[in-house]
């Protein structure tokens, strides 16, 4: 049965100077799952979501949405709607939550819908620091909030940078619940992650990369019939201190 | 996309920018204190003879014209600042990031800032235009400016060329504002751009003393459509002279020019 890829990335390079970030690394995202992207610090995770959404350019390599080639990863964000959140987050510090969701949804070419910016900053728990200013907000605060941003254009993609940095168990488990709703709703998620418990538990299939190779990628299920996610991570990392 | 939204989101990031803030009250507080110095300035020759602008021509047109080109020469500072952070500001705090994942296209990012610096400070303009015309006129009145019997200006000629002057300062302000917003596509911290912008309008200013080579240079027409209207006013018997098509030419292409630049640039801009 022919496999329902959402995006393909294939011979994806990226070099900052003379370093090489990403070396001709390819995986697929599969529509309506949760791919996961491990690897330890450096090892070119941010980067290549980066290239995804636009950000950087690639070296080489090609990305195709719906077995379509993208020539400008920049001009991906204009076939299909995106939900990005991004490592450490920044918002218009001297503006509220409402009005910083309110701005980027003009950026996205959204009317401002304002039940839908309350029902957003409801779900991530935020609901009685909408009118507080962004710069009141603590580091885990931001990340729920960033969560609503990513969420606002009601996407079909979500691309995610360490989403669990910063939160409490409590709002982990409940952005765990959001993410798991969103995919039964149709939704396909790329996350990046150091937190291996959650990957576990969120993750229908993984890429683990390292050095800006890809390493191993497969069904996480069949992964971890034998070992569990850490062994096989601090393995294939080259890792052998537990 | 389309640019009414990236404007009215320029516009809510830009109400509670503390940079704005500080411009409109310094620019307000500046204007009540230059009219309040132009005013006595036309009556006491004594300790502020100096600042005798208007001995002899009084009139309300002239009074506004004063105090307009007086705070444009600040405002050329403010409208440099706010042009040249106004891209490097977002990259250094992040935000460029947030907003450049959505459906916005960077073109209209340049375009939806210039087009609000552009409406920003002509409105600031027009507005202190409007005030100080209207105190000029309940001061002095706006009386034909005549030499024995012959009508130099009539007031309606002169409110017919400072309604041009104000349209024709539109065209230095977008040159200006399109430089310093090239130079604030290419960094990510406010300092150079800032001082790269300041850098080169001063080495314009030297050069635009230069006859030979003035035309060339923006800064020989930031205050021609301004500074005109004010001789007219004091009674010199001056229209717009040929000049107004060189700045028109000049500050057109400035402001294309570098705009063009800006976008070429920020297009190929690594966010990082």
């Amino acid at each position: 049965m022919k496999e329902d890829f959402l995006l393909s990335i294939r011979d994806l390079s990226k070099s900052f100077g003379k370093r090489k970030v990403l070396d001709n690394i390819s995986f697929n995202i599969r529509r309506g799952k949760i791919t996961g992207f491990l690897g330890p610090n450096g090892a070119g995770k941010t980067t290549t979501i980066k290239l995804l959404l636009g950000l950087i350019k690639k070296d080489k390599g090609q990305i195709e949405l719906n077995g379509k080639e993208i020539q400008d990863a920049k001009n991906l964000k204009f076939n299909i709607t995106i939900g990005a959140l991004l490592e450490f987050p920044s918002f218009y510090s001297n503006l509220t939550a409402r009005e910083n969701l309110k701005i980027l949804a003009l950026s996205d070419n959204y009317q401002i819908d304002e039940k839908r910016i309350d029902y957003l900053l409801n779900l991530v728990d935020l609901k009685y620091d909408k009118n507080r200013k962004i710069k009141t907000f603590s580091f885990g605060m931001k990340q729920k909030f960033a969560i609503s941003d990513a969420l606002l254009n009601d996407p079909e993609l979500l691309i995610l940078d360490e989403p669990f940095t910063g939160l409490d168990p409590n709002s982990m488990d409940s952005l765990n619940k959001i993410l798991k709703n969103f995919v039964k709703n149709n939704g396909t998620i790329f996350v990046s992650s150091h937190i291996l418990s959650e990957v576990e538990d969120l993750c229908d299939w993984i890429v683990l990369i390292n050095k800006g190779k890809v390493i191993l990628k497969g069904e996480l299920k069949s992964l971890i019939s034998q070992k569990s996610l850490k062994e096989i991570y601090l393995k294939s990392t080259k890792n052998e201190i537990i | 996309m389309k640019l009414s939204n990236v404007l009215k989101a320029e516009f809510r990031i830009q109400r509670k920018s503390s940079l704005v803030k500080f411009i409109l009250i310094t620019t307000f507080s500046l204007s009540i204190l230059f009219g309040f110095i132009i005013f006595h300035s036309s009556y006491f020759a004594g300790p502020l003879s100096f600042l005798a602008l208007m001995k002899g021509y009084e009139n309300g047109f002239n009074f506004s014209i004063s105090l307009n080109y007086s705070i444009f020469n600040i405002l050329i500072f403010f409208i440099i600042i706010m042009a040249s952070t106004t891209v490097s500001d977002e990259a250094q705090k992040g935000t460029l990031k947030t907003v450049l994942v959505k459906r916005v296209k960077r073109d209209e990012i340049i375009i939806g800032k210039f087009l609000f610096l552009l409406l920003f400070f002509f409105c600031l303009i027009v507005i202190i235009s409007l005030f100080s015309l209207a105190i000029g006129g309940v001061l002095y009145g706006f009386p034909n400016i005549s030499e024995k019997n012959y009508i130099i200006h009539s007031s309606l000629s002169l409110f017919f060329n400072y309604l041009l002057s104000l349209l024709l300062v539109v065209f230095p302000i977008s040159a200006l504002i399109s430089l310093c917003l090239f130079f604030s596509v290419f960094f990510n911290n406010n300092m150079l751009p800032l001082i790269s912008s300041l850098g080169v309008n001063f080495i314009f200013y030297i050069f635009a003393e230069l006859d030979v080579y003035k035309y060339f240079f923006l800064a020989n027409y930031m205050l021609y459509p301004l500074k005109t209207f004010k001789r007219m006013a004091q009674g010199l018997p001056l229209v717009w002279n040929p000049d107004v098509e060189y700045m028109l030419l000049a500050t057109f292409l400035y402001s294309i020019g570098f705009l063009v630049l800006a976008t070429f640039f920020f297009r190929r801009k690594e966010i990082l």
